[in-house]
């Protein structure tokens, strides 16, 4: 935020004792001031209701989007690379009917990410007219994306559990860690969208680079694909690609019983994984936090 | 007891030339990052160097405000007025200097911030409620009374998309009425809705700062408004405080420093093959057009004609801010002789008591042959002039949009039963 060293901070909202603040110059990295943040949460909740809200006013079939639009990407996949193809073969003789439940498996930590990149570096643009003219923790617009977005996520975890029992597939029993899961790919997601929003609104270029990264991104995620269809050399590459670790974890939850051959789950993807979205999470709040001063006077 | 908001040397740099502060793009900041370290060790010899293209929108402000107090903001367009509001809401931070705020504070640099079209009038309280700065349960308790001061109850339902322009800014100033911070910061938000509810929201911001205390920085244009609402005043000039003190003593500098602008009077060149309007001026009774209700003014027009023109007519009309036309004045050739050669003409109208009403108002003159009926020449929009009721005291103030004129009238009481 803007340099503003706060003693009791004076949150945006909520019934703070009337603290000091002072307002100066500030120079260098700034840390991120939890309190005001956790103070004000009751606005990132406004925000994710207001989008949510009105994401799908005017549209007939409304909230059925949320499931609709990775559905049509689940048919797509499963035509295009499933049957066309044949890369269900490669799913071995169990899960190859599967494939759809295969591709849906991904589609959950995907959806969210992709929003969060897409959607999420977008909001500080489209957001402008808030930054200036008012003052509030302005996390809270890149974080609002990404909490919307998992909403739609917990529908699409329903529609999941449908496609599970269609096709007779049981959970691993390490289903139990989802919500773990869960939060992981809740803090890559969060990195790409303070860094991609902090990045666009300073430089108009990622407007356009944005979309071409994330469809690059998720074929190097094997969303839509199973892993196997590349060699072992790939291994380390993949492994920089926190998003590949993560959908190779859903899967493996998802898909109890299929073996890792088909997943492409390695515990060694997951370790990296979390290292790198540690590194992407503090490098997209401290770049945000850095750039935040200039947001008003480029916006 | 302290002061609730201290400021010392307050300043904003705007970097032009570079423009490193408007729309990057990656280019220009790789191409940055090669020159930066450059720069940075230029500037280390030569330090002068780094403000050379620096623009100060605001500079060496210092000012301190006690609690309760409401402070007056004015000055021309550009003279940091703004800049300033937005430093202290946090909005952009400053170049130099420190500023401290001793409690809650809310700004309103615009009505309706964050209203969505989409949501209804009821989710817009909530949603514009919320990132002014209020609690849910806190817009909760006062939704009824938000609701009543909007007037809009039947279209609460409504997306605000559909409502009239009156009703968005009823809505959305509404909510802000009903803020508890104990500093609040305004910006000209009442130069917008109609008459009667920005009297309302006058009343409003009055009862806000003198009854419940609150301290209030408070930005105007509008001379009334600023003179009803505050006692002390700031003038900023170019970014840094031209006169601070009593309100009255700070909008007579106002009104007094410099000349007239060139908008001020409209100039156009004579043709040698049409009659033309080729100057018209205002003499208002105090400097820069600005005209006390009451008080004569003068209009000056000046017409030009390559041929004789048998029956000319001179006119022209006061037009309100809808530029409806007001009053009319009219000068005719049959009652004295002008443009019956060719030549140019000055006319000069005096009024001597000008009784219309505060506001902003425009001139249209007319140049007309009378016989055919013919226009040579018509301007409009022309040496916009305010009248103010300043200095002019009534109990209870005056309100914005009363009446348009006021006349004189003598009062008689007698007890008849």
């Amino acid at each position: 935020m803007f340099s503003t060293v706060t003693r009791p901070a004076p949150a945006p909202a909520a019934h703070d004792p009337a603290g000091e603040t002072v307002i100066q110059p500030s120079r260098g990295w700034i840390g991120v001031n939890w309190g005001e943040l956790l103070r004000g949460r009751e606005l990132l909740y406004f925000l994710i209701w207001r989008d949510i809200k009105v994401r799908y006013k005017q549209a007939i079939l409304g909230a059925a989007w949320v499931v609709l639009q990775p559905l049509f990407n689940m048919v797509l996949f499963t035509l295009v690379f499933g049957r066309v193809a044949n890369f269900s073969e490669r799913l071995g003789p169990q899960y190859r009917d599967a494939y759809a439940l295969f591709v849906f498996a991904a589609m959950l930590p995907w959806q969210l990410f992709s929003t969060a990149l897409n959607s999420g570096g977008q909001s500080l643009v489209a957001q402008q007219n808030l930054l200036t003219k008012i003052y509030f923790p302005r996390l809270y617009v890149p974080a609002s994306v990404v909490g919307g977005a998992l909403l739609d996520l917990a529908i699409s975890l329903v529609f999941v559990i449908f496609l599970m029992a269609w096709y007779h597939v049981p959970p691993s029993p390490w289903i139990v860690l989802l919500p773990l899961l869960l939060a992981l790919t809740l803090a890559c997601s969060l990195g790409a969208a303070f860094l991609f929003s902090a990045l666009t609104i300073t430089y108009r270029d990622w407007r356009f680079l944005i979309p071409f990264i994330g469809q690059v991104w998720m074929y190097a995620s094997f969303v839509a694909f199973p892993p196997s269809i590349v060699g072992p050399k790939w291994r380390i590459v993949l492994a920089l690609n926190p998003m590949y670790g993560i959908v190779t974890a859903w899967r493996k939850l998802i898909l109890g019983g299929a073996p890792d051959a088909i997943t492409g789950w390695d515990p060694l993807f997951l370790v990296t994984s979390i290292a790198i979205t540690a590194v992407l999470l503090l490098l997209g709040l401290f770049y945000f936090r850095r750039s935040e001063r200039r947001f008003a006077d480029i916006a | 007891m302290r002061p609730i908001i201290s400021i010392e040397r307050l300043g904003k740099a705007y970097l032009i030339g570079r423009e490193v502060d408007r729309h990057r793009t990656f280019r220009d900041a790789l191409a940055e990052l090669v020159k930066a370290p450059v720069r940075r060790w230029r500037e280390r010899i030569a330090p002068t160097h780094a403000t050379e293209d620096a623009f100060w929108a605001l500079r060496d402000v210092s000012f301190e405000v006690g609690r309760g107090e409401v402070i007056g903001l004015i000055g021309r367009n550009g003279a940091g007025k703004s800049t300033l509001l937005k430093l202290l809401s946090r909005i952009t931070e400053p170049t130099e200097g420190r500023a401290v705020l001793r409690g809650r504070v809310a700004s309103l640099l615009e009505v309706g911030t964050g209203f969505h079209p989409e949501l209804t009038g009821r989710e817009n309280i909530y949603l514009n409620g919320s990132i002014l700065g209020m609690s849910r349960g806190e817009i909760r308790r006062k939704f009824d009374q938000i609701v009543a001061f909007s007037e809009i109850e039947q279209f609460l339902d409504t997306p605000v998309k559909r409502y009239s322009s009156g009703m968005y800014v009823r809505l959305a100033f509404a909510v802000a009425a009903h803020l508890e911070p104990e500093i609040l910061i305004v910006d000209e938000v009442l130069a917008v809705g109609d008459a009667q509810f920005q009297k309302r929201c006058l009343g409003k911001m009055k009862e806000v700062a003198a009854g419940e205390g609150r301290t209030v920085l408070f930005v105007s244009h509008n001379m009334q408004a600023v003179s009803t609402l505050t006692q002390r005043s700031l003038l900023l000039k170019k970014g840094r405080i031209a006169a601070a003190g009593p309100t009255a003593d700070v909008i007579s500098t106002y009104l007094q420093e410099g000349g007239s602008t060139p908008d001020m009077v409209y100039c156009a060149a004579a043709s040698p093959n049409a009659p033309k309007i080729t100057r018209v001026e205002l003499r208002t009774s105090e400097p820069n057009n600005v005209q006390l209700n009451g008080k004569p003014m003068q209009a000056i027009i000046e017409v030009s004609t390559p041929v004789p023109i048998d029956t000319a007519r001179v006119s022209f009309h006061a037009c309100n801010a809808m530029g409806d036309p007001v009053i009319h004045f009219w000068a005719h050739d049959p009652e004295f002789p002008m443009c019956r050669e060719a030549g140019t003409y000055r006319l000069v109208c005096a009024i001597p008591s000008l009784r219309l009403y505060m506001g902003h108002y425009t001139l249209r003159v007319h140049f007309k042959e009378f016989a055919g009926g013919r226009e040579f020449d018509m301007v409009e929009g022309v040496c916009p002039f305010e009248v103010v009721m300043y200095g002019r005291d009534r109990e209870g103030g005056w309100f914005r949009g009363t009446c348009v004129y006021l006349e004189d009238g003598a009062w008689e009481v007698a007890k008849v039963g």
